[in-house]
């Protein structure tokens, strides 16, 4: 045995010593190391093979200690720990920073917990089909204006699948609001989507009852959700093999149909719109007149191409198709796009008609807030550290003197950031798990709690923490253990109290609280712009009701003369288009030889104009045809006007849809849209019934004081009309107001996370106050002595921070302007930032600054001068 | 057979087991893992590892065969102290009555 034995690895004693019971260990480990000594004279490597090896084979069950021994012993071994020791006795003592900290950063790390999941959820939309990467929307691309639409025509599958047979799989489905109606009851579907087959193929999409084998492969079959099915059948019930009848209101068919299957509930990452599936062999069936229009739009298509050679076989040669059908004129106007299906959610705000709530410049936004928040909680965790240099420089200093190696007083100070970071980790997870439901209702998304313990957020959270430890308690160890020990234990400290970083933090800090200020409250002036902006029109007490039904469409102006006389009903008009208007119908207009565009046609009756109360500029209202001939007239907007470039548009005659109608009268330009969308020129005109245009909308203005009387006894008129179909009406403001449900809620969590990060800032501001009031109490008891007011004290203090805050503010104010414009940019009817915001921004972070600030100031400015003078 | 009786259920030696007993009352108050290593390898020219010592010597232990006590300690052991195994009289006893029954076995063996 040689005198200095060579020891095995450590971690493998370590190990061993973990798990295996003290009566066995000294044996055990013992033998092995004395068996390590005897053969040491093998290769190093080899031999520690071997060790493991026989290490590994020592751990026979009835050896071990229990779970409940290794967790003892394991705390044991953490409390024993030196480090840990001093580190614990480091935070207890400074209750006030210890808890300042927990506070921030269990704050910032809460939100970072649900601003992932709710990024992770956003982000992972439609991921959940097995072949989700090969699966892709088509995109209809109008090249003139630009304008994207995800409706397709009937033909286009059918001629790919000709032109390109074999490469591919298509699934389409197509909307068409029906009533279902079972045994007695009756129920509007508006999701009723006619679909193929192959939509269970392509989609992963789990069936409840019934298999997807072969649902909807015949006519006359539907599936249900899980919901809808509960809605007709009671819960819990099979409904496949009954037989239910479906009203197809535009096709004017009843069809007996059976239940194919009930689909499960779909997770929440996917936004299907779909509620009801029907054989989409009926429809083409009953819209032949479509099979082989390439104008007329109406279904969605999804492409499953697996092979990436057929992908760009296919992609490339829809061109020359399009070319075969529409011919060369028209096919170089037309582009179809394979939009990936994972990207349907976030990048689809361009694509009309798609009314989703993703927008990936709000999920980097909101994932950006994140940053900022653990950004601005680090940062207090590190000016406090420093701040606290010097008191800690004492202790550093003695123990550099008594022999502490840089490692180990790193080491020390990494203990004690981990302690306060794990801590804080541990509360702002089950805070998370606490408040997961009240923050998925905030955010109106179903996101799963699952998703809180996913392998993803699992390991980023532990990253960020480590993150965050490293950061934290690494800064101040890397800055103590370089300084001067003699300087430090003497208490000299002008280079410490040199530091400019916390400044700059706190610059930092401020500046980021500012940008989201002032981001927030861009966006709010604008979302409340949008809704109380006039909008040409009265929407107050404004309501339509849809007549579905051509039996009712045909009937329109009796019940309009009916309704008339209910007597909370001030006026009644009907029209082609609800409020806000889709404007489906855009036809052709010719005003002179070769000038031509496309204008939106709506059906109007003579009381339309008074009824919404907006004003005829020049001319006359139009009338009923027996008074004049006015079939052939026409009420232009503004827009119309100025995008003819006429200057006397009244009584011109201009060619519309084919036919020369006379221009009567010019209304002024109102949004019959949200203010998203620009308003465009519009032609209105009187019709019959019967057409595609014709007015299948009643738009009634009631008496404010007897809202839901009348709108009882409009239902009672109506159901003097209708045999079973429901009384549908919606209230025009609420409408409108929804249309900005987008804008809304992105406002309320960019408000709250904004609020939050303002908090933790403040909370850091709050401790930098104290430490700073407490270092100098000295100074300003003697101040206070010698005459200085309790406003001189608090103006001293206050001045640096003031500066900060101004100086952050100053930092942020180009970047935020930028990022706010870019957001404006999109709408059409903006908001400016005025200097009114910029000035309320900067006030608020002042405001809230001094708030922080003024509480400690004024209460240290307060304070009898003797306790901080007495003790030397 | 009348040795039969004498042994219990559950205190059969094993082949090992025998060899290890055997060492530990050769090396009379120093038996100890490693000992017991080198003195196998030694004598009978096995390689054995350390484990499969131990988990005889514990199974011996429960058999009442044995009996240890914690010894000394070395640097080579990085400061553990050793077990230190005894042989007991009811070991000696199973030592011998598994010698008898060879014998015995001997005995009946045809010359050649």
């Amino acid at each position: 045995m040689s005198s200095t034995p060579r020891t095995p690895p450590k971690w493998i004693d370590q190990l061993l010593e973990w798990l295996i019971r003290d009566y066995f260990l000294d044996e055990i480990l013992g033998d092995l190391n004395e068996w390590y000594d005897l053969n040491a004279d093998k290769t190093r490597f080899i031999l520690n093979i071997k060790y493991f090896l026989v290490a590994i084979r020592s751990l026979k069950r009835y050896r071990l200690k229990t779970t409940q021994n290794i967790l003892l012993y394991l705390i044991d071994m953490s409390i024993f720990n030196n480090n840990f020791r001093v580190g614990m006795r480091s935070i207890l003592k400074n209750r006030l920073f210890s808890s300042i900290n927990l506070i921030g950063l269990t704050t910032a790390l809460t939100a970072a917990l649900f601003i992932y999941a709710y990024v992770l959820h956003e982000t992972s939309y439609h991921s959940f089909h097995p072949k989700a990467d090969s699966i892709f929307r088509i995109i209809n691309h109008y090249k003139p204006d630009g304008s994207l639409s995800r409706s397709t025509t009937s033909p286009l599958v059918p001629s790919l699948l000709n032109e390109f047979p074999g490469s591919a799989e298509y699934a389409r489905f197509g909307q068409d609001p029906v009533y279902v109606n079972i045994e007695e009851a009756s129920f509007y579907e508006g999701n009723f989507y006619w679909a193929d087959s192959t939509l269970f193929t392509i989609f992963d999409l789990e069936f409840l009852y019934g298999s997807k084998q072969n649902a909807l492969n015949a006519p006359n079959k539907i599936v249900l959700t899980e919901e809808v099915s509960t809605k007709y059948f009671g819960e819990g019930v099979n409904p496949v093999g009954k037989i239910v009848e479906v009203k197809v209101y535009d096709g004017n068919q009843v069809l007996s149909m059976q239940v194919d299957g009930v689909l499960k509930k779909m997770p929440s990452n996917q936004d299907f719109p779909f509620e009801v599936l029907g054989s989409i062999s009926n429809a083409l069936d009953m819209y032949k007149q479509f099979e082989n229009s390439w104008s007329f739009s109406w279904l969605h298509t999804y492409a499953l191409i697996e092979d990436p050679n057929d992908f760009e076989r296919i992609n490339a040669g829809t061109v020359d198709m399009l070319e075969k059908h529409l011919g060369a004129e028209m096919a170089s106007e037309m582009e179809l796009i394979f939009q990936p299906l994972k990207e349907t959610h976030l990048y689809s705000q361009d694509i009309r008609g798609a009314r989703n709530d993703g927008n990936i410049k709000y999920v980097i936004a909101i994932g950006a807030i994140g940053i900022f928040i653990l950004l601005i909680a680090s940062i207090n965790y590190i000016n406090m550290m420093t701040a606290r240099l010097y008191r800690r420089g004492k202790e550093v200093g003695i123990r550099k003197f008594n022999g502490a190696s840089k490692p180990q007083l790193i080491k020390l100070f990494l203990t004690e950031s981990g302690i306060v970071v794990f801590t804080s980790g541990i509360v702002a997870f089950s805070l998370a798990w606490l408040m997961w439901e009240p923050f998925t209702v905030f955010v109106s998304k179903e996101i799963p709690m699952s998703l809180l313990v996913s392998k993803n957020i699992a390991l980023s959270y532990l990253v960020a923490m480590i993150t965050l430890v490293i950061l934290a308690g690494g800064y101040p160890a890397w800055i103590l253990s370089r300084l001067d020990m003699l300087k430090m234990i003497r208490g000299v400290h002008e280079k410490l109290s040199r530091v400019q970083l916390r400044r700059v933090l706190v610059v930092l800090q401020f500046g980021i609280s500012a940008f989201l200020i002032l981001c927030t409250m861009v966006i709010w002036n604008q979302v409340s712009y949008m809704s109380n902006k006039s909008l040409g029109f009265n929407k107050e007490q404004l309501v339509v009701v849809q007549l579905e039904s051509k039996d009712l469409q045909a009937q329109i102006d009796v019940i309009k003369g009916a309704m008339s006389n209910v007597s909370g009903v001030l006026s009644i008009a009907s029209s082609g288009e609800s409020l806000p208007s889709e404007m489906n119908n855009t036809w052709g207009i010719e005003w002179a030889p070769e000038k031509r565009m496309p204008i939106d046609v709506v059906t109007i009756d003579p009381q339309y104009f008074e009824t919404i109360e907006t004003k005829i500029l020049n001319g006359n209202n139009l009338t009923l045809p027996f008074k004049s001939d006015s079939a052939r007239s026409i009420v232009i907007n503004e827009s119309a006007v100025d995008a003819m470039n006429l200057d006397e548009p009244v009584g011109k005659t201009v060619n519309l849809g084919g036919r020369n109608r006379r221009i009567v009268g010019v209304v002024q330009d109102f949004h019959y849209q949200s203010l998203q969308t620009k308003t465009e020129p519009v032609a209105y005109m009187i019709g019959t019934p019967g057409h595609r245009i014709s007015a299948d909308n009643l738009i009634v203005r009631i008496k404010p004081s007897e809202v839901s009387s009348t709108i009882g006894q409009m239902e009672e008129v109506w159901d003097s009309f209708s045999r079973n179909e429901v009384f549908n009406f919606k209230f025009v403001d609420e409408t409108y107001q929804n249309s900005y449900e987008s804008e809304t809620r992105f406002l309320q969590l960019l408000g709250a996370f904004a609020v939050l990060s303002i908090l933790v800032a403040c909370i850091g501001l709050f401790g930098m106050v104290v430490f700073i009031t407490d270092e100098r109490s000295k100074e300003l008891s003697i101040r206070k002595v010698l005459g200085a007011g309790v406003h001189n004290i608090v103006m001293l203090v206050s001045k640096e921070f003031t500066m900060l805050v101004l100086i952050g503010f100053v930092i942020a104010l180009p970047l935020g302007i930028l990022v706010s414009e870019n957001w404006l940019e999109r709408f059409p009817y903006r908001t400016e930032i005025s200097i009114l915001i910029i000035v309320a921004a900067a006030g608020i972070s002042l405001l809230i600054a001094w708030l922080t600030i003024g509480f400690n100031t004024v209460k240290t400015a307060l304070s009898n001068p003797v306790k901080f003078l007495r003790n030397e | 057979m009348a040795f039969t009786n004498i042994i219990m259920k559950g205190t059969h030696l094993g082949e090992f087991e025998e060899l290890v007993l055997l060492i530990v009352g050769i090396l009379n108050g120093d038996a100890y893992g490693i000992s017991i290593l080198t003195e196998i390898e030694e004598k009978t020219g096995r390689k054995v590892t350390v484990s499969t010592i131990h988990t005889a010597l514990y199974r011996l232990e429960e058999k009442e065969y044995v009996t240890s006590q914690v010894g000394g300690a070395s640097k080579a052991r990085g400061g553990r102290s050793k077990r230190l195994y005894e042989i007991t009289s009811a070991g000696r006893q199973a030592l011998e009555i598994s010698r008898d029954v060879r014998e015995n076995l001997w005995n009946l063996m045809p010359g050649k």
